[in-house]
């Protein structure tokens, strides 16, 4: 029954997002013969998809996109990287804690695309500025969700672990980093879409290649269909990105959804 | 043998005085209970046994070694079962002897494993278990380490009443089997006279009863020695007593 309505509702889902294409290109459609407003200022769907087509067919669609992958790959593992180990030292040792934790909320209260400008004149145009940005972006949310799955390691789970002949090196892999991974997994999966909104802010802001760009590009020449195609890639890369990190997830936290669906009782 | 000889102990936080002065020998396979009321210092003295506070003074000696720090040859069960959520049932119990890279790790967990009868849960995680299988995975757990002692911190008293009158012929069977020391930690009176071959009952830090149980088993609640033994261990325990006296004074 529950089944039932689980698949029920996914397929309104699909439907609503279909619907959601269909919608805008009947309305792209009708606008073109009455002349409602600039045609322009929105392309159809099916506009979007050939300048997909001109793109590719350009040879530069893949060239942007990878471009714009490798930066938020780069910044993504080095931010959460980062995030993990400094939440870890800080999680472990109180005295950390408060030394790190005042002067990273002044600067967590700082939304991190506020320092493009900043980093452009300290590092200059080129890639270290833009990936410096998306460390930027993904190291809050990790160290946050880091230190909180690091504090809540059940004392018990280290207390049974010694008294099972655990050494120090077995309790880190078999309690504390089975404890907050789940954890450190939700604060990625949060990172993701600042790391690319602060992808977008980098490349609009001095750069000559990548997604964000073909937006400023497409504003600064009136290439309105253009800036829709590199929104729809933004959109369909961080689902990807997204999907990839859940099903990693699943994987690795069986248990927790195997435990909780049948459980006996 | 295990032998606690003049152990005291207090905390920072407070003047008073935990545990003053107890002194007790433990044999080899004996079951022994620790009862008494919250407070009386029951806990505070098998966290010394095993190993994760220090006395402040006397000495813990098993088999002739003195107690240091937690180790392998005192397995824990707790109150909340504290098994890894993220292991199944199968994996939680050769955790111990794996980790100790015994060779037949496999074959002591299958052991404990039947021992317990779980055999068909065996990749079930804990969180879909009910509260009564937690508690025989954790048994099963400390008893795969193969540990000389094994300490029990109110193990049962987080189950629902029936699970923890089953548990309690589970675990004497277990006992039976395994012929392990047993120091079993509960406040309930009826259940360490129902389990141990010896209860060593505590009021305020002191022992106050230690003496062994002369009723074969299984045994019986309504027993006359039963409810006898419960009643003068309570007595010791609790300070109902003196109410009582004064309530008959008032009548009067």
């Amino acid at each position: 029954m529950k089944h039932h309505k689980r698949k029920r509702y996914k397929v309104i889902s699909v439907v609503s997002l279909i619907m959601f294409f269909v919608i805008w290109q009947i309305y792209a459609v009708l606008n073109a013969k009455m002349g409602w407003i600039n045609e322009a200022f929105l392309p159809a769907p099916t506009e979007v998809l050939v300048t997909f087509q001109k793109f590719f067919e350009e040879g530069t669609l893949f060239d942007h996109i990878g471009i714009s992958m490798i930066r938020i790959l780069k910044g993504f593992f080095v931010g959460s990287i980062v995030g993990v180990v400094v939440g870890y030292i800080m999680a472990k040792l109180p005295v950390f804690e408060s030394i790190l934790q005042p002067v990273i909320n002044i600067l967590g209260a700082i939304p991190p695309y506020a320092f493009m400008p900043l980093l452009i004149i300290w590092f200059g145009v080129g890639e270290f500025a833009k990936i410096v940005m998306i460390v930027l972006a993904t190291f809050i949310p990790v160290l946050a969700s880091t230190i909180q799955g690091v504090k809540s390691i059940d004392p018990l789970h280290i207390r049974s672990a010694r008294t099972l002949g655990c050494n120090e090196l077995q309790l880190f892999h078999h309690v504390i980093v089975k404890t907050s991974l789940p954890y450190i997994m939700a604060g990625m999966k949060t990172s993701i879409s600042l790391c690319f909104s602060a992808l977008v802010v980098a490349e609009m802001i001095g750069s000559d290649t990548g997604l964000g760009f073909i937006i400023v590009d497409g504003r600064n020449w009136f290439k309105v269909a253009n800036m829709f195609m590199a929104m729809t890639s933004i959109a369909i890369l961080q689902t990807v990105f997204q999907t990839i990190l859940t099903m990693i997830e699943r994987k690795l936290f069986k248990w927790k959804k195997e435990g909780l669906s049948s459980a006996i009782e | 043998m295990l032998e606690v000889k003049g152990i005291r102990k207090s905390f920072a936080s407070s003047e008073v005085q935990v545990l003053k002065d107890i002194t007790f020998t433990i044999e080899t396979g004996e079951f022994v209970c620790l009862l008494g009321k919250s407070g009386c210092g029951k806990s505070t003295l098998l966290d010394l046994l095993a190993g994760y506070t220090k006395p402040d003074g006397g000495e813990l000696i098993l088999n002739g070694k003195e107690i240091k720090g937690p180790g392998i040859d005192r397995g824990l069960v707790f109150q909340e079962h504290a098994l890894y959520p993220w292991y199944t049932v199968y994996q939680n119990i050769s955790f111990g002897p794996k980790i100790q890279k015994k060779a037949n790790y496999m074959e002591l967990a299958d052991e404990y494993l039947d021992m317990i009868g779980m055999k068909k849960y065996k990749d079930y995680y804990p969180d879909s278990l009910s509260g009564g299988m937690k508690q025989r995975v954790g048994i099963a757990r400390a008893l795969a380490a193969e540990p000389d002692v094994l300490l029990m911190d109110e193990p049962f008293s987080a189950l629902d009443p029936s699970t923890r009158v089953k548990l309690r012929d589970d675990l004497v069977e277990i006992w039976k089997k395994t012929t392990k020391t047993i120091i079993f930690v509960t406040h309930s009176v009826p259940e360490a006279v129902y389990l141990a071959d010896r209860v060593i009952a505590m009021k305020d830090g002191t022992i106050q009863f230690n003496e062994k149980i002369n009723i074969e088993r299984k045994r019986d609640m309504n027993d006359p020695r039963f409810v006898d033994y419960v009643n003068r261990i309570e007595a010791f325990i609790s300070n109902r007593k003196k109410k009582e006296e004064k309530l008959v004074v008032t009548n009067d």
